[in-house]
């Protein structure tokens, strides 16, 4: 094991992104933190309505028009891309160093244009550059890599010509036109197949490994995180509750949400009985700990305010009262 | 025959689609949904009915249903025969099943109010009287764990766990013996997941019914589930005892099925071998095993005739031409 400090390719600190909504100020993030890693792939692993997609936005300052970074900072190396025009971003970030794959398969392309035409469209777009055959090559290379049958006459095809599992693969080579460095997908197996979602998983494990890529990976499952990440961040809320390496939270999770949350899963828990009470809105957000209305251990002071990040000796890093200072004092 | 009857028994069911003279050139091609498929299902009995997108379990549990008329074969309900009738008159001659749709939301009306939702299936069903009706609603409002208040409530104010068990309430009102339900948890977080589950376990118990649980998520019908069975392209390849199943799978496609399964333990993924392809149309016509053009054990026999289901152990039966022959594969 190498132990010189390695710096995080991406990293996000304590950013909240809030949205103007018609009833009022919605904080859709609350200080929320992540680490990526150059070589690995992170999971962002939370329910519906926990902000993870809205934190997929962000780094990709794609934010809805009423939205709007409100604190933090999202650095990628040294920059921070809350401060970049937004032409540097469409054109170094978005189209350069951080790729993008959609979730649903089925809805990400044009049904009216083959599929050739919008792979090109989306690599001529980022490089700016004209050279056609060039261009085609390079995209039948990349349809290769992503292991798709026929790469040549696949291009002259329509999307409904091409099942779920082949569509996410020319989604991932749309996503790798730019030879970006990070990639974020945002859950791109969840409309798959169990046997076409082990392919798929497959493939981005290869080809982050291949390509040197590094990863992160937006799911609420917590199945496929198992399979493929290495550390994992959970989201509860708009708030990042604990993060660390994949094995040790799936075996000794640490905050509370996170093992309610394992617990519901049908492989455990002795009873399936779920989480009482509901998540919050995030117009009306509880203060402090979002997750202390439901929470078996709330404390008087999970309401005063967000607990510290308690950063731990094994990389587990959890945002909770019980493993404070104070806790261990 | 002194054979014990079974509640619900299905015997070489065929559901075709298609076929039809189209006014112009060829007719539509037919795609067989349901393949010849024969079980049973023992009364208070849970059976998960498993198969990827397109392997025909919502064609199956619709042809049970009778809101699909099937192409030939015998449904037997409380020894009863059922089949060969037109959808009105199958409806009729199974009231004792019911369905609930995989998303309850989309299948309430935005303009009624949960009451009246439940109120107009009891009307439909012939109890007149209002008094009564209301009585019904509200035990089974609570039965699925929801506050008699809920009355009132419209469809859109409630949460995705609530709009199931409304969805639920709306069927077990009818006081039905076989409730068939179609990926009662997909879409659904894990935290709502498990709270729906608990409550259909529940309301299995205590009302004594028997289950046909349709899904894609083999955690799920593992932990929900007696007997499993399972489908590939309209065909059942597997079935027998859950435990049986998951313990020791015969099939190549079950092992590959359940091999591909999340599980919550890291790094599984290098250890499992991908099935390679994608499952061919439901409109190919194919000699001998549906599964032989995905299959790493396949040889010439297995494209010449179509494997029967034989037995494993007790319970346990396999449709595949090499099952002595490729060994068993223990599974975690």
């Amino acid at each position: 094991m190498m132990q010189a400090p390695v710096k995080p390719l991406l990293e996000v600190r304590n950013l909240s992104v809030s949205v103007a909504t018609d009833e009022g100020e919605a904080r859709i993030l609350d200080r929320a933190s992540l680490a990526l890693m150059p070589g690995s792939i992170h999971g962002v692993v939370g329910e519906s309505g926990c902000g993870k997609s809205t934190l997929m936005r962000a780094i990709l300052g794609i934010l809805p028009k009423r939205g709007r970074a409100t604190e933090g900072n999202i650095l990628l190396g040294c920059r921070d891309l809350l401060s970049l025009p937004a032409a540097v971003l469409q054109s170094e970030v978005r189209g350069g160093q951080v790729g993008f794959i959609p979730q649903d398969p089925y809805q990400a392309f044009n049904p009216v244009f083959r599929v050739g035409t919008q792979l090109l469209e989306t690599s001529r777009s980022r490089s700016g550059k004209a050279g056609h055959s060039g261009e085609k090559a390079n995209i039948i290379s990349l349809l290769k890599s992503v292991q798709l049958a026929d790469p040549e006459r696949a291009l002259d095809r329509y999307p409904h010509q091409f099942s779920g599992g082949q569509r996410q693969r020319l989604l991932i080579a749309a996503a790798l036109t730019s030879s970006p460095a990070i990639v974020l997908a945002d859950e791109p197996t969840t409309a798959l197949d169990v046997t076409t979602q082990l392919q798929i998983l497959k493939l981005l494990r290869w080809l982050t490994q291949e390509r040197g890529l590094s990863m992160l990976f937006v799911t609420h499952d917590f199945g496929a995180v198992a399979q493929l990440c290495d550390t994992v961040t959970v989201m509860y809320a708009g708030q990042t509750v604990e993060s660390g390496p994949v094995a040790q939270i799936l075996a000794a999770p640490l905050h509370p949400y996170t093992r309610m949350l394992l617990a519901c899963h049908p492989d455990r828990g002795a009873v399936l009985a779920g989480i009482p009470g509901a998540v919050s809105s995030p117009l009306r957000p509880p203060s402090g700990c979002r997750f202390n209305p439901r929470c078996p251990s709330a404390r008087p002071e999970c309401s005063a305010a967000i607990p510290p990040r308690t950063e731990r000796a094994d990389k587990q890093d959890v945002q909770c009262v019980l493993y404070g200072a104070e806790a261990a004092a | 025959m002194t054979k014990r009857r079974s509640l619900l028994e299905i015997e070489d069911v065929v559901t075709l689609y298609g076929g039809s003279k189209r006014l112009l050139g060829k007719p539509r091609p037919v795609v067989r949904g349901v393949d010849g498929v024969s079980l049973t299902l023992e009364a208070g009995q849970a059976l998960g009915l498993v198969g990827e997108s397109g392997c025909g379990k919502t064609t199956l549990a619709k042809t049970i249903l009778g809101l699909i008329r099937e192409t030939s074969g015998t449904i037997l309900l409380n020894g009863q025969v059922v089949s060969g009738l037109s959808v009105q008159e199958a409806r009729t001659a199974r009231p004792t099943v019911q369905y609930v749709h995989q998303d309850p939301g989309a299948a309430l009306d935005p303009w009624w109010s949960i009451g009246h939702a439940l109120d107009e299936a009891l009307r439909i069903h012939g109890v007149t009287g209002r008094d009564e009706r209301r009585r019904r609603v509200d035990e089974m409002l609570n039965a699925v764990g929801l506050d008699p208040s809920f009355r009132t409530r419209y469809p859109h104010e409630l949460s995705g766990g609530q709009q199931r068990r409304v969805g639920l309430a709306r069927i077990l009102v009818l006081s039905p013996r076989i409730v068939i339900l179609d990926e009662p948890t997909s879409g659904l977080d894990l935290s709502v997941q498990a709270t729906v589950l608990g409550v259909l376990d529940d309301l299995r118990k205590r009302l004594g019914l028997t289950y046909m649980f349709v899904s894609h998520d083999l955690s799920v019908v593992k932990r929900m589930c007696e007997q499993v069975a399972i489908m590939y392209l309209g065909r059942i390849v597997e079935i027998g005892p859950t435990e049986e199943i998951f313990a020791r799978p015969q099939h190549p496609y079950t092992r590959a099925l359940l091999a591909a399964v999340p599980r919550l333990e890291p790094g599984s993924l290098h250890d499992t071998p991908a099935l390679p392809g994608d499952p061919p149309s439901g409109a190919a016509v194919m000699a001998g095993c549906v599964f032989q053009t995905r299959c790493s054990f396949a040889v010439s026999k297995c494209s010449e005739a179509r494997p029967p289901l034989v037995s494993v152990s007790n319970e346990h039966m396999a449709a595949c031409a090499r099952l002595s022959e490729i060994g068993t594969v223990a599974q975690v």
